[in-house]
């Protein structure tokens, strides 16, 4: 059986934090490796797991993980400024 | 925590300790058949047993592998249970297939258990999930 790869910004939220790995995993119980795994997007969380980092980050879960690709943030700020007619 | 060996150098870490303890059971067999002088029964079975005890320490108990499989499972995140349930399904499947072999082998030539054969099944049930871990995995679980 071959899992369907989850794409997620995992590593970029946390540094963005300025939060450890080992901080990260043990606020979400489980071993740091397991977050260096979920950064490097060879593992994908359960979804209980996944609603735990989205507790931790305070954002939903479909911000953090897709079934896509994700855009750069910067890119996607970008075009909601847009989609806003703000300058 | 554990010393993280590359997945080659594990390798042959699993290879030497598995010819190792072939070669204790095998001299061991030898030695009952044969008359062979005392002094190079021991110093063999002496090269094969610090083979084997050298092994085992620098690719299942320096690396903590041996910890990790013999861990209670709720101590495991979901990662890594994934890998000890795995690990474990492979074991089970080479060690039924071995011991099975051997005890038809047995049954065939008719010949005495050995037990020292017997101890080195048991020493193997053990380390086998430790040995596919450290065979398949380019990380070793840490804790």
């Amino acid at each position: 059986m071959e899992s369907q790869k989850l794409y997620n910004r995992i590593g970029l939220l946390r540094q963005e934090r300025g939060v450890s790995r080992k901080e990260l995993a043990e606020v979400i119980g489980v071993n740091y490796q397991t977050v260096g795994y979920l950064e490097r997007e060879e593992y994908n969380p359960s979804l209980g797991l996944a609603f735990r980092i989205s507790e931790f980050f305070g954002l939903p879960i479909d911000f953090i993980f897709s079934t896509k690709p994700m855009k750069p943030l910067s890119e996607e700020l970008f075009k909601l400024k847009k989609e806003r007619g703000d300058e | 925590m554990g010393t993280n060996l590359s997945k080659s150098a594990r390798r042959a870490g699993v290879v030497v300790n598995y010819l190792a303890l072939i070669a204790i059971i095998i001299f061991f067999e030898i030695i009952r058949r044969m008359e062979i002088p005392a002094w190079i029964t021991v110093a063999a079975i002496a090269v094969v047993v610090i083979a084997t005890g050298v092994s085992y320490y620098i690719v299942y108990h320096r690396t903590g592998l041996w910890s990790f499989v013999h861990r209670s499972f709720d101590k495991y995140d979901e990662r890594e249970a994934g890998i000890a349930l795995n690990s474990l399904r492979i074991a089970y499947a080479i060690f039924t297939v071995i011991v099975l072999s051997i005890m038809l082998v047995y049954s065939v030539t008719e010949a005495p258990v050995n037990g020292v054969l017997v101890a080195g099944l048991i020493y193997m049930a053990h380390v086998l999930p430790a040995s596919v871990i450290a065979w398949t995995e380019n990380i070793i679980p840490e804790k």
